[in-house]
């Protein structure tokens, strides 16, 4: 069932409206955005799907830093590299979940691999799905 | 000790009560009339700071006589995005204007009464906002009803219904709530 709400939000980003569980149960408010149309909301729907079924997604930071080999928690609390510096912490005041489409999470795991942290390997392994 | 029988319609869940088979009572404050409203599904809305949308099924109509006092109570399963945004409720009189019931005075002007959670959520949190209010509208026929908004320093969030915000309704973002509110009608 398509989740309207979510296929607005990614739509018509900052619009106001309210929605229930239908279509017709959206009543848009926004007069600056139109009201997208029905078929445009369920390829936003799926589009969510897709992104949804390739994330993955861990419960907190620890859980997240457990992907990482000794070695490679070594070079990340020794790193002097500010971006590196920055995603540790992050790490440490991170709150819920962390998700592998996270711009930050991108970023710090690219970090990593340019000082050479983590191999390109290691990054795509540590990326992936079950 | 003066009693009220209370009826349950086992098909609509709707409670009435009333003096029962012998009559009599409906003494000063004693309960006249039961009325229960539940939502199951959910609701969005990206409206904030002051803008107020009807929480569908959350709304009972009662006709009263001069003097009866509404007294309403609810608990509301609401979700928000995070920690800088929440979600407020309103009970209000249905009119023209609608009238604002137990509303707390706030220089604001915000948020009427029902306080949003303002707690730290990663978005997968649902919170029950217990609230009510009551109400002496005089001779009539009125309908109370709950309105929600999003609030948010920065003008712009989403508040749910029944739902939290990171539940698209698929694994493993599946969970739901449901809402309730209660109006008794005292006697005078």
């Amino acid at each position: 069932m398509t989740d309207f709400a979510s296929a607005i939000l990614r739509c018509r980003p900052g619009a106001l409206w309210s929605c229930g569980e239908t279509y017709d149960s959206i009543v848009w408010l926004d007069t600056e955005q139109t009201k997208p149309t029905e078929a445009e909301l369920e390829t936003a729907w799926q589009e969510l799907r897709a992104a949804a079924a390739a994330r993955k997604i861990w419960p907190n930071a620890q859980a997240f830093v457990a992907e990482f080999t000794p070695a490679e928690v070594a070079g990340i609390a020794l790193s002097a590299a500010p971006t590196v510096a920055a995603m540790r912490f992050k790490l440490t005041t991170w709150f819920g979940e962390i998700h592998s489409d996270n711009a930050d999470v991108l970023a710090g795991l690219d970090a990593l691999v340019e000082a050479t942290i983590l191999t390109p390997e290691r990054r795509t392994q540590i990326l992936a799905t079950a | 000790m003066a009693k009220k029988y209370v009826y349950l319609d086992t098909a609509t869940g709707r409670q009435e009560a009333d003096d029962g088979p012998a009559g009599g009572g409906g003494g000063s404050g004693e309960v006249v009339q039961v009325e229960v409203a539940t939502k199951t599904d959910t609701q969005t809305t990206t409206a904030n700071n002051g803008t107020w949308t009807d929480i569908t099924d959350l709304a009972i109509t009662v006709t009263t006589t001069a003097g009866q006092r509404v007294v309403v109570q609810a608990a509301i399963s609401v979700g928000y995005v995070s920690a800088v945004s929440g979600t407020a409720i309103r009970l209000v009189r249905a009119g023209s204007p609608d009238v604002a019931i137990n509303a707390a005075a706030v220089t604001s002007g915000r948020w009427s009464a029902g306080a949003g959670p303002l707690l730290t959520s990663d978005g997968n949190t649902i919170a029950s906002l217990v609230h009510g209010g009551t109400d002496t509208p005089g001779a009539g026929t009125w309908t109370y009803k709950y309105q929600f908004c999003a609030s948010s320093a920065s003008g712009s969030a989403t508040a749910y219904i029944n739902r939290s915000s990171n539940d698209s309704n698929t694994n493993p973002y599946s969970s739901r709530a449901a809402s309730f509110m209660r109006l008794d009608v005292l006697a005078p």
